[in-house]
């Protein structure tokens, strides 16, 4: 049986990061929260795939893999219109709770970010 | 006796609010798709019960509650009108794109590559008539194509400019009725929903039109303001603005395509406060994107550029020669010089010109240095703005498709944020404060962790990129 070598490694945990963004973006929706947990859910696993890719890249060293980056760039679109629709809802509450007096019970937009290290 | 009296006048009162409460919710059904329309409820209180001090109870009404939250409509029209901005910039430049044939094989393109073809062929054999006619017969191909898309493009400008026309007529209707649910609001001692939501279906409706600010007044009259700070309605006074076309006063080039222009009620140039809405979105696809194409009164246009250099470089290199027959070169293309935007719109081939008075020689006496240098046009890395004229021309195409995907992309992500914002508005408005504090509460945490995981999904994402370019 054949080993998978670092190419294809790196390669099905992009495409697999890249199907959890997309699948994250169909299911936001900010009323729902069922689906947004799904949501978040894809975007966890997209998370781990992603630190995983990057650790191999780094091991590998090299620069193999540049028809990879329309897979990437279909990520980061898809991660883009996402964060859009997130942070136009946390500015929509924002406002709203601004408005109402209760802007001391909500907290600022997103905060550091995870730890990106693989 | 009297006391049974009261009671049945108390019974008879409560029966009349309760019908009261039946009809708001009877409103409030009838007018569920009602653009505008917010839900009413009707506030009822509990009247004093103490017979012995002659207070006999019931219950009153004290008027009726709007479900209608003015910040989330003011966040609905903000995003309703970046929609319009996006939809215009999409149909316009959409229109534009269709003009430029991206892949090559027809049009400007292709036209080039024959021209170049048939230099190179009569570089060969300069004496053949055959080779000496195919040149003129590709030039004049490629002249029509240049006018052809020329005029095109000054059709869509005349065409944007009609849906400019349009635009501004549409908004002065909808400020006169804005104008008139003010008359109305003020002749009125509470508020009436059916009218409010008129007023609210208007803002709504302009708000994808232009870029509006909108100023709830204390006497329930509202002021509308375009961005930029010009009034259209303040009060009982409305103020109509006006659309027409004009070259810049000032600018270069006076006799230039005209630009399109939006003036308040008393005159004054107010287009560049113009940014938002459908009206934005037409007014940056004329004036920005065409006039960067076609021309204006401060630029020839990339598309008069290409032509004018062309033609004058091909000139130049026949002038120089001499034909078969020892006469001087005369230039292949002629176009109006006079208007720096009129190149394109006006390129022919020379009429004068036949095949013979091509002028293959060259200074040297080379009996095919003339036509050898023009068929290293075709590859000159520094033709026109530092690129080959195909490269140039293909840039000029590629910047109509990049604008005309990035609209659509724009759009389509605005019309899911929009939506959403209706929902938001929906779910978060007409509930108790408490209520509302704890769901926005609870929201707010949760985009809070989605926008972590996406700032984080974002940064792996770029230093892969890094890494893999």
């Amino acid at each position: 049986m054949n080993s998978l070598t670092l190419e294809d490694e790196i390669s099905r945990h992009l495409a697999n990061a890249c199907s959890c963004v997309a699948s994250a973006r169909r299911f936001w929706d900010a009323l729902d929260h069922t689906r947004r947990e799904e949501c978040y859910r894809f975007l966890t696993m997209a998370m781990e795939d992603l630190k995983t890719a990057c650790a191999f890249v780094r091991r590998k060293q090299a620069s193999p893999i540049g028809v990879l980056t329309d897979t990437l760039a279909n990520l980061q679109a898809d991660a883009s219109l996402l964060l859009r629709l997130v942070d136009t809802s946390a500015s929509f509450c924002r406002g709203m709770a601004r408005r109402i007096g209760a802007a001391d019970t909500c907290e600022e937009r997103s905060g550091p970010a995870l730890k990106a290290e693989g | 006796m009297s006391n049974l009296l009261a009671s049945l006048s108390t019974a008879g009162h409560a029966l009349d609010v309760y019908q009261q409460a039946l009809d708001t919710v009877q409103s409030n059904i009838t007018n569920a798709g009602t653009p505008g329309y917010a839900k009413q409820s009707l506030n009822l209180e509990a009247l004093p019960f103490n017979l012995s001090g002659g207070l006999i109870g019931g219950v009153a009404s004290r008027g009726l509650d709007s479900a209608r939250d003015e910040y989330a409509e003011e966040e609905v029209r903000r995003q309703v009108q970046s929609l319009g901005l996006y939809e215009a910039k999409v149909q316009g430049t959409s229109s534009i794109e269709q003009l430029f044939n991206i892949s090559g094989t027809s049009g400007i393109p292709a036209d080039l590559d024959l021209l170049f073809q048939s230099f190179s062929a009569w570089s060969v054999s300069p004496n053949s008539a055959i080779a000496q006619q195919t040149v003129l017969s590709s030039a004049a191909t490629l002249g029509d194509d240049v006018r052809q898309l020329s005029t095109s493009l000054g059709a869509t400008a005349q065409n944007i400019r009609s849906q400019i026309g349009a635009t501004v007529q549409q908004i002065n209707q909808l400020t006169a009725t804005i104008q008139q649910d003010n008359v109305q609001r003020l002749k009125q001692s509470s508020p009436d929903p059916g009218l409010d939501a008129n007023l609210h279906s208007a803002l709504e409706q302009l708000s994808e039109l232009a870029d509006v600010s909108v100023v709830s007044q204390a006497d329930g009259t509202v002021n509308v303001l375009l961005s930029g700070g010009s009034p259209l309605v303040v009060g009982t006074t409305q103020y109509a603005i006006a659309a027409s076309a004009a070259v810049p006063t000032g600018a270069t080039n006076p006799i230039a395509p005209a630009s399109a222009v939006i003036q308040d009620s008393q005159g004054t140039d107010i287009t560049t406060q113009i940014q938002g809405g459908k009206l934005g979105g037409l007014l940056d696809v004329h004036n920005r994107v065409l006039a960067s194409m076609i021309g204006d009164g401060n630029q020839a246009g990339s598309l008069n550029q290409f032509t004018k250099i062309l033609a004058d470089t091909i000139n130049g290199i026949l002038r120089s020669g001499t034909t078969s027959s020892g006469a001087s070169g005369s230039a292949l293309f002629v176009y109006d010089n006079s208007d720096p935007t009129a190149a394109a719109r006006s390129l022919t081939v020379n009429s004068s010109l036949t095949g013979a008075d091509l002028a293959a020689i060259d200074a040297r006496g080379n009996s095919n240095g003339n036509a050898l240098l023009l068929v290293a046009l075709a590859t000159a890395p520094n033709a026109i703005g530092g690129l080959t004229f195909g490269g140039f021309f293909a840039g000029i195409a590629s910047g109509a498709g990049q604008e005309s995907s990035i609209a659509q992309n724009n759009q389509q992500t605005q019309q899911e944020v929009v939506s959403q914002t209706r929902s938001l508005r929906d779910q978060t408005s007409g509930v108790s404060l408490d209520e509302q504090a704890v769901t926005l509460l609870q929201y707010q945490r949760a985009y809070q962790a989605g926008a972590r995981l996406l700032t984080t999904i974002n940064s792996l994402a770029d230093e892969l990129m890094n890494l893999i370019k």
